[in-house]
């Protein structure tokens, strides 16, 4: 395939999430209305409610300086940046380079900082509170990621993210060379979940401020500004999901249009898995969270073990 | 070679004519500081040359940019900053902080060990002296004599290794003892977050930005090359002991610069882990990840600098516009003095190696050089670079958490007392010399690629093409936010409100009601408080209508608590036990010599 027509199929893709993402966050809310017996929403609510903000006035408190004006804005730059690097519905982004994973998840940590410090900057006890329990989380599970990483990067070879989510050959035989990657799915998952402020580590509907972490950071938005965090966090939800469908699609579907549309489905997929979490538990204890997080690092330090294990690391 | 000694020239006479000067403290802070501004110039042109004309890419040079860049930021921040903090000893503390830098930049000309021993001396006592600077306040005196008693202990170890040179590698463990007490390795670091706040915001920046930096250089210069297998293993672990122990102590402070001196020993634990990185790929023969480690430590170490040197000069600008470092105390500065806040803000993210920044580039090399030892490396190597990497980025989350920290307590929401709400900003040529940091660690982003482009390294190809993209995506990026910014100007019409924060329908929203910075941090310091010496202070409310109560947590360093003074009282009662010898009898301390001469006498005859 020449260069070219790689580029217009990664931009049209590419289109195509952006558009899609809210539609992610509709399905988990239609599953949980589903469960909980409901008819619930539409799934295209979040579009209407985006639309409608858009239209608003912007709402600044008085405490506040050029941050808080700027984070919402800047952390979904920030997050498209991010987007650009990932390979959209298994087509290969033309930016990719070798080490763009690293580059990859710390740009999302400058758009995570961003709101830490926009919520800081607005001096109300709820956002502080909620700021201390996202650097908190967010930190042990950065912990994780990185081990996930360390695997994904001796199986693949590479440490790009275009390698490390293409090559991980869910095709291989042995049943024993698929445990790492099954592990190292099941961590990911819990991170995804932390990340994106989901049950059991958040819960997004909660009506009490206590108990909040990413709503109470937003508090103090209107407008248009709360339209682009409503977009960031769809568009960081169908970011980390489709990181962990191509973590588990199979290598030969790789770079076909059966790829593309199977990894659009996914991230479907795990938005109604999400929502079934959501239905069945209730969110954790802030005290038992960091242990959540700690397991999710064991599971990948296991799953790096029994990989270095097949692969013939350990002498 | 000779510019630099016209260099260092002007800077210890400028120093020496400050002294002079006596009492006129206009005059020496003059002298003083327009002599470090010049021969700092003079100093970072001829570095600069050199690399250019002669293709001199030796290593020594990343440990002068920091010396000569922050030497002349400190140029233009001093006389500000002592007008009202003491401008009466202007002579005194020019006079010591020329010398300091002078000894500093001398130190990373030479070879030799005597010479290299006697300038790292005057650089420890100077230094001394300009820790001492607030001299009546008991704590200031207390943190220096600790400060000087770890010069020493440092000197002692190193007069140790320089006596018995290469007669045993592992003689090598001394000079790790010795340069690692400037470094600030964990259990050796206590002097650091006593010192740090204790100085002169100047001094600080080029202690924490410059000066324990050089205990790397020491190690690089007179290490043996046949270094013993677990050398690297040992400073890896020091590494990363370090840098998870710095970031969890800083989380818990609530002085400002104390919590920035422990960032200092995170940011060593990180170089520590690039260069045992880059020691384990020397041994394990892969040149890519040596190459690559060893440029991220470089890199770290002069984005350190800058990022750090700025930082405490901002830490500085706020004791001078509110008159305290206690962040409980302080908020909403951003408004009073937005141009220190907006920096502050900027190089703390830069500090926690958040991109677009600086300090993303040298965190992403050692990154790197870390999947290349899980990629390439035997089982062993592996399972080592594998715990850095976890290591590496539990230790970059914690970062980002202990700025928001300092940026949310100083700049951000409500001022919580009355000085912080009278906060001015600081006098325009201090503000310079903190956008002249900024300014130059952006800059530096921009040159590495290029940097790396004259390299002769057969790998400096590979880097320039990293480190050329990250750059670019940073900048893209960047603009990228500011075109979305300016579209939303452009394009959402609604208007825009200023309102009072939201407070859940209270009436009145105020500053006590905000989250303090140690709240911020408390659930993190609850979770690591089994590593840390947490003293609470509770007084809970009493009675029906409960009206006063306190809380007050101070964190003191484990190392100290649990190591030096469990130690000094272990000596102290071995001490008591033999005082019965101290008899204050002459012919029994003769009797003691004779028995100790004997007892020499009897191992050498049994070496023979």
């Amino acid at each position: 395939m020449c260069k070219n027509m790689d580029w217009i199929f990664f931009a049209l893709s590419t289109a195509a999430s952006l558009l899609l993402a809210p539609l992610s966050i509709g399905f988990i809310n239609k599953t949980k209305a589903f469960f909980a017996g409901r008819k619930g929403v539409s799934i295209f609510q979040l579009y209407f409610d985006i639309f409608k903000l858009l239209k608003k006035e912007h709402i600044y408190s008085s405490s506040s300086t050029w941050i808080l004006r700027a984070a919402p804005l800047a952390s979904l730059g920030l997050l498209f940046g991010a987007f650009l690097f990932l390979p959209q519905g298994s087509f290969v982004s033309p930016l990719a380079f070798t080490g763009d994973v690293i580059f990859f998840f710390y740009l999302l940590g400058t758009s995570r900082f961003l709101t830490v410090l926009a919520a800081l900057e607005t001096g109300s006890s709820f956002e502080g509170m909620g700021a201390s329990r996202e650097v908190q989380f967010s930190a042990l599970a950065e912990g994780t990621l990185f081990a996930i990483l360390a695997c994904l990067v001796f199986r693949c070879g590479e440490p790009a993210l275009t390698a490390v989510l293409s090559k991980n050959c869910l095709q291989i035989q042995s049943l024993a060379f698929l445990a790492p990657i099954l592990l190292v799915a099941g961590a990911f998952f819990l991170v995804l979940l932390c990340e994106n402020c989901r049950v059991p580590f958040d819960d997004p509907e909660t009506h009490l401020e206590l108990t909040m972490i990413h709503e109470a950071m937003v508090l103090d938005y209107g407008g248009p500004d709360l339209a682009a965090i409503f977009y960031g966090a769809a568009l960081k939800f169908y970011l980390f999901a489709s990181f962990f469908v191509m973590l588990l699609m199979p290598g030969e579907f790789y770079g076909t249009w059966q790829g593309a549309v199977l990894s659009v489905a996914g991230v479907f997929f795990v938005s109604i898995l999400t929502g079934i979490v959501e239905s069945c538990m209730a969110r954790s204890r802030f005290l038992k969270l960091p242990q959540l997080l700690t397991s999710s690092a064991v599971l990948a330090v296991i799953a790096i073990i029994l990989q270095y294990f097949f692969q013939g690391g350990i002498e | 070679m000779f510019i630099y000694v016209i260099g260092l020239a002007v800077m210890l006479g400028g120093g020496t004519l400050s002294l002079l000067c006596g009492k006129k403290s206009k005059a020496a802070s003059l002298s003083g500081s327009i002599s470090l501004a010049v021969s700092s110039a003079v100093l970072l042109t001829a570095i600069v040359l050199d690399f250019l004309l002669h293709q001199n890419s030796g290593m020594e040079k990343v440990f002068q940019i920091p010396i000569a860049v922050l030497g002349l930021a400190a140029a233009f921040f001093s006389p500000g900053y002592l007008a009202g903090h003491g401008e009466k000893r202007s002579s005194y503390y020019f006079f010591f902080l020329n010398l300091t830098l002078t000894a500093m930049f001398t130190l990373t000309l030479l070879k030799n060990p005597f010479l290299f021993l006697f300038s790292w001396e005057i650089m420890g006592l100077a230094s001394a002296a300009l820790v001492m600077f607030d001299m009546h306040s008991a704590k200031t005196q207390k943190a220096a004599f600790l400060y000087f008693v770890a010069c020493h202990a440092g000197a002692a170890f190193l007069i140790a290794f320089f006596l018995f040179p290469y007669q045993s590698i592992h003689f090598a463990l001394l000079a790790l003892i010795g340069f690692g007490l400037k470094i600030g390795f964990p259990i050796l670091h206590v002097w650091l977050p006593e010192a740090h706040p204790a100085a002169p915001a100047p001094v600080s920046a080029i202690m924490s930005g410059a000066m324990i930096e050089l205990g790397f250089l020491g190690l690089f210069v007179f290490m043996p090359n046949n270094l013993p297998g677990y050398f690297a293993i040992l400073l890896l672990f020091l590494g990363l002991l370090g840098a998870l122990w710095g970031i969890i102590a800083a989380l818990a402070q609530n002085n400002l610069k104390r919590l920035l001196a422990y960032s200092s020993m995170e940011n060593m634990g990180i170089c520590s882990i690039a260069f045992a990185l880059a020691l384990l790929a020397g041994q394990a023969d892969l040149p890519m990840m040596r190459f690559m480690a060893l440029s991220g430590a470089f890199l770290h170490i002069i984005n350190h600098a800058f990022l750090k040197g700025g930082l405490f000069l901002g830490a500085g600008a706020v004791l001078k516009s509110c008159g305290t470092l206690e962040m409980d105390k302080m908020g909403g500065l951003m408004k009073k003095a937005p141009h220190t806040g907006t920096l502050f803000t900027l190089n703390a993210a830069g500090l926690s190696g958040l991109p677009p920044f600086n300090g993303f580039i040298s965190e992403f090399l050692i990154y790197y050089a870390a999947f290349q030892g899980v990629l390439y490396g035997s089982g062993f190597l592996k399972a080592l670079s594998t715990t850095s990497l976890i290591v590496l980025a539990l230790t970059g989350g914690l970062a980002a958490a202990a700025m928001a920290k300092t940026i949310g307590g100083v700049f951000l929401g409500e001022p919580r007392t009355k000085e912080a709400a009278e906060a001015k900003e600081v006098t325009n040529v201090m503000k310079g010399s903190m956008y002249f940091l900024f300014i130059l660690s952006l800059v530096t982003t921009g040159l590495i690629p290029f940097v790396f482009r004259m390299l002769s390294n057969p790998f400096a190809e590979n880097l320039y093409r990293i480190t050329l993209r990250l750059a670019l995506f940073s900048l893209l990026t960047t603009l990228f936010i500011f075109v979305l910014l300016l579209l939303q100007n452009l394009f959402c019409k609604g208007g825009k409100r200023v309102s009072p924060t939201w407070d859940c329908g209270y009436a009145r929203p105020d500053a006590r009601m905000q989250y303090t910075p140690t709240a911020f941090t408390q659930p993190l310091v609850t979770l690591f408080a089994p590593v840390l010496k947490v003293v609470k202070h509770l007084v809970p409310p009493s009675g029906i209508f409960g009206k006063s109560a306190s809380y007050e947590e101070k964190v003191k360093d484990p190392g100290m608590e649990y190591f030096w003074l469990a130690l000094s009282s272990v000596c102290r009662k071995i001490a008591d036990k033999i005082h019965f010898l101290q008899s204050g009898n002459l012919h029994i301390y003769i009797f003691i010599v004779l028995l100790f001469l004997a007892g020499m006498l009897f191992f050498a005859m049994l070496k023979k």
